[in-house]
């Protein structure tokens, strides 16, 4: 693992909010882990339209999940992939490409679901899930108030809270 | 390693590699340790021909972290601008020159960087020399594709088989069975690969456009040439700097940087030969005639810039407004 | 805790700005001239300096020492680099003996001895630029290139301004920047345009210096861990008080690109100057004043000096008028 390979987090740039088709790659690794979005898969195809080799494999439990790693490692360059899964299965599937080779521009992520999003907190350095429209939030571990800020740190794995004293808060 | 600036040396040992090309050593004047480079890296050679100075760079051939020394390997080219010849013709055992600090325009992928691999044509193996050493030093995995006429031609032939067994692929022209380096090999590299191409000009191009072909993302397309592509007629122009209100023509003997620099103004610059976008410059106003080799097609369009050690003013236009 | 004493040592920032014209963000890097390429510098301030240094260092290590195991090489180059530079320059008070690889560090400045094996970082107690950092009072980063960015892979901060080696940790010069209402006077966006110049133009043997400059009132170190109480304060600044409260905060910058780990390596000498002290130099009052009067909104918030930057300027106009007065 290198410390500077992307992370999946609510706002990457490789989510998508459908699957588009491009002609920049000699083929297509589609890896479905979640049946509920055959529809989208299936239009996927469709629209390569017999275009562009493409691969499917669908991954219907855990233990299959975990081959993942060997079928990413043997595909050449020149493949994009598309995956389509609920959060965690997105987190690790996304992940092992990246350990792959593969690029964020060459991936699109079609997520099932709720996204995560977490807080670190500038005060005591602690990491705490967040809902998606929360602004402020009181951390967990040292109880100070922290106002989400809107930069990310793939190191730390969350956004910014920056620790205020909610009595001088001012609004400017 | 004290001062910044220049660097004194002397010849401490020349080797016939093959029949056109010479390896040069180089030792500090002032017996310090020497600055470690990284794979890659090349250096500004500066020599002294009467009131003339020569000034080419030359990639590093000697091993990164080897601080007593540097070497270079030249092959001597009776087309080009007279550098080359200089070096085999005139340089002897115990010269003294200037160099610059190592610079490196050509460095070693990271992101995503699961497996690097080099063509070379002729004289372009140099800069894959270090490259492949820093790989080896981190336990990286790589391969080289290397084109020569002949097996006599090829230079570090025997100390490239003895090193990296089973890495190497050599394509010799002139054989009683030619072999011809193609770009068909990159359709089978896995995911994760690097290419790195370093050669003629002709042979860059072909390799780019099949990589592009083949679906490589551009992050993981790498190249470095050794002269300004020859793109048309040099016309003369006048550039107006903004900055300090200066105007600077430029005749049909020289680039735009030499110019500016002999005008006394302080235009930044490495490579001078297109490659490095060191001396970038924004437009303000005016049409540039794009002739460097560092851009992306798409991004000479978007951005009002220009590379000043190659580009000009396109031929309708009589002058540029620079921010300089 | 301390304050420029000798103005011929502090870096004021606006030297290079036109009379009668304002401050905006810009690709403002100098190439330095041939014989002000060496970073180390020692003031009158130089002990103290260095004690409130190694105290923050140890009070909080986690919030001021930030690195990757896989840096020791590149900590080691600096290392040489830097003892370099102090012999070469102040050969009084610094002496570097060398044994082979073992090493030894003379500060007479501080009469202390540093020995360890060059390269051997199990040699000594701290990582190598921690251990060598802490004989210089200059803050120092090392943001490595790889492929189109620079990244943030060591970082000893001492005296921040909205800086934090625990957080920038591991970021892109982008991703660093992008709190930064960083664009120019005509509005073009300035962070990659700068990222690409430091990539392209900080090469070896060939240093490069800026200088940034804030407002801060009464302190010397501000970073987003501590926002809670400092951020408060700044409204206790009144026209009558800001000439002693609120001091002129200039970091010169330096950056030297490293030739073995292609790194640059960013150095930061952090002066302050109170308001009150810029009478000292007339024509430094006038142009100080001229230029506060004119920040734009986004850049004052960014700053975080908005909430005291008119009753400083306040302050400055009624010393300029008094010292009218007086001349007249
Ligand atoms: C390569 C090393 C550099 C590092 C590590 C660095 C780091 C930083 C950091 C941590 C901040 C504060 C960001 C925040 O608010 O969270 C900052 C601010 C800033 N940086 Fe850099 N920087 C570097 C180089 C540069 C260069 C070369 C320029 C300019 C041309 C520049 C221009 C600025 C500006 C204008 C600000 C806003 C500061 C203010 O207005 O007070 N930086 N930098
Ligand atoms: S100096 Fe390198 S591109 Fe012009
Ligand atoms: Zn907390």
């Amino acid at each position: 693992m290198v410390y500077s390979n992307p992370v999946l987090f609510d706002k990457s740039v490789t989510i998508v909010e459908k699957f588009t088709v491009r002609q920049d790659c000699r083929k297509i690794l589609i890896i479905s882990a979640e049946p509920k979005e055959a529809d989208a898969i299936q239009q996927l195809i469709d629209e390569i339209n017999g275009q562009t080799e493409y691969e499917l494999i669908e991954f219907n439990d855990e233990t299959q999940l975990s081959h993942v790693n060997e079928i990413l490692d043997q595909q050449k360059m020149g493949t994009q992939l598309y995956i389509s899964a609920k959060w965690e299965d997105a987190v690790s599937i996304f992940a092992a490409a990246i350990e792959a080779g593969f690029s964020e521009g060459e991936i699109q992520t079609l997520i099932s679901g709720k996204k995560k999003r977490y807080v670190y907190c500038l005060k005591c350095y602690h990491l705490q899930e967040a809902a998606a429209e929360e602004t402020d939030i009181v951390c967990d571990h040292c109880q100070i108030s922290l106002e989400i800020g809107p930069f990310f740190s793939r190191e730390r794995k969350g956004y910014i809270g920056y620790p205020y004293n909610p009595a001088f808060a001012t609004t400017n | 390693m004290k001062a910044f600036g220049k660097i004194e040396v002397y010849v401490g040992k020349i080797v016939q590699e093959t029949k056109y090309i010479k390896r040069f050593h180089l030792y500090p004047v002032d017996r310090e340790l020497l600055p470690a480079f990284t794979g890659g890296s090349h250096i500004a050679t500066y020599v002294k021909n009467g009131a003339e100075t020569i000034e080419r760079n030359y990639s590093l051939v000697s091993h990164p972290t080897d601080r007593t020394q540097y070497a270079i390997a030249i092959r001597k080219d009776d087309h080009s601008r007279g550098g080359s010849v200089y070096w085999h013709d005139e340089i002897k055992v115990g010269d003294r020159l200037e160099i610059s600090w190592p610079k490196n325009h050509f460095p070693l992928a990271f992101k995503a960087a699961k497996h690097h691999v080099f063509y070379a044509a002729g004289i372009g193996i140099t800069p894959f020399m270090t490259m492949m050493e820093d790989l080896t030093a981190e336990g990286k995995s790589f391969e080289l594709h290397y084109a020569a006429r002949t097996k006599e031609d090829c230079a570090f032939y025997d100390y490239l088989m003895a090193k990296y067994p089973g890495k190497c692929h050599f394509y010799f022209s002139r054989t009683e069975i030619p072999k011809k380096m193609t770009p068909v090999t990159m359709a089978e590299h896995r995911i994760g690969s690097h290419v790195y191409f370093c050669g003629p000009a002709s042979m860059v191009k072909e390799f780019r456009e099949a990589a592009e072909s083949y679906g490589y993302p551009s992050y993981a397309i790498h190249f470095e040439l050794f002269a300004v592509a020859d793109k048309g007629p040099k016309n003369p122009f006048v550039v107006k700097l903004t900055n300090s209100n200066k105007k600077v023509a430029v005749s049909e003997e020289e680039t735009l940087l030499e110019a500016l620099l002999k005008a006394g103004v302080q235009a930044p610059h490495s490579c001078k030969v297109g490659g490095c976008g060191s001396c970038e410059v924004q437009v303000m106003e005016g049409e540039v005639d794009h002739r460097d080799h560092f851009y992306k097609d798409g991004e000479r369009g978007s951005k009002k810039v220009i590379l000043t050690c190659c580009s000009r003013a396109k031929e309708s236009e009589k002058e540029l407004v620079l921010e300089l | 805790m301390y304050e420029s004493t000798n103005l011929d040592l502090f870096p004021y920032p606006f030297h290079n700005i036109k009379e009668g014209s304002n401050y905006r963000y810009s690709n403002d890097l100098r190439k330095l001239e041939k014989d002000h390429t060496n970073c180390v510098v020692i003031t009158p301030e130089y002990e103290k300096q260095i004690k409130r240094k190694r105290e923050l260092l140890k009070e909080q290590p986690a919030v001021r020492f930030q690195s990757y195991p896989h840096t020791m090489a590149m900590q080691w180059e600096v290392v040489e680099m830097l003892i370099e530079m102090a012999v070469d320059r102040y050969p009084e008070h610094f002496q570097v003996e060398k044994n082979g690889n073992h090493w030894t560090f003379h500060n007479y400045i501080l009469n202390e001895t540093e020995s360890f094996i060059f390269g051997d970082a199990s040699s000594i107690e701290l990582e190598p630029l921690d251990l060598i950092g802490r004989h210089f009072t200059t803050d120092f980063v090392l943001m490595v290139h790889r492929d189109d960015n620079l990244y943030l892979e060591v970082a000893q901060e001492s005296y921040a301004a909205l800086f934090s080696p625990h957080w920038n940790k591991g970021m892109t010069f982008d991703e660093i920047h992008a709190p930064v209402p960083f664009v120019s006077r005509t509005g073009v966006p300035l962070a990659e345009r700068v990222r690409n110049f430091l990539i392209r133009n900080v090469l070896p043997g060939e240093p490069w210096t800026r200088i940034n400059w804030n407002l801060m009132a009464n302190r010397w170190d501000v970073n987003y861990e501590t926002f809670d109480t400092w951020g408060p304060t700044r409204f206790l600044v009144t026209p009558e008080n800001a000439g002693d409260l609120v001091r002129l905060r200039v970091e010169e910058q330096f950056f030297y690109r490293m030739p073995r780990s292609n790194a640059i390596l960013f150095v930061l000498n952090t002066q302050f100057l109170a308001m009150k002290d810029l009478v000292l130099r007339p024509e430094w009052l006038n142009q100080t004043y001229s230029i506060l009067s004119d920040i734009p909104k986004p850049m004052a918030e960014y700053k975080g000096f908005s909430p005291f930057i008119e009753p400083t300027v306040e302050y400055l106009k009624n010393l300029v008028e008094k010292i009218e007065f007086q001349t007249n």
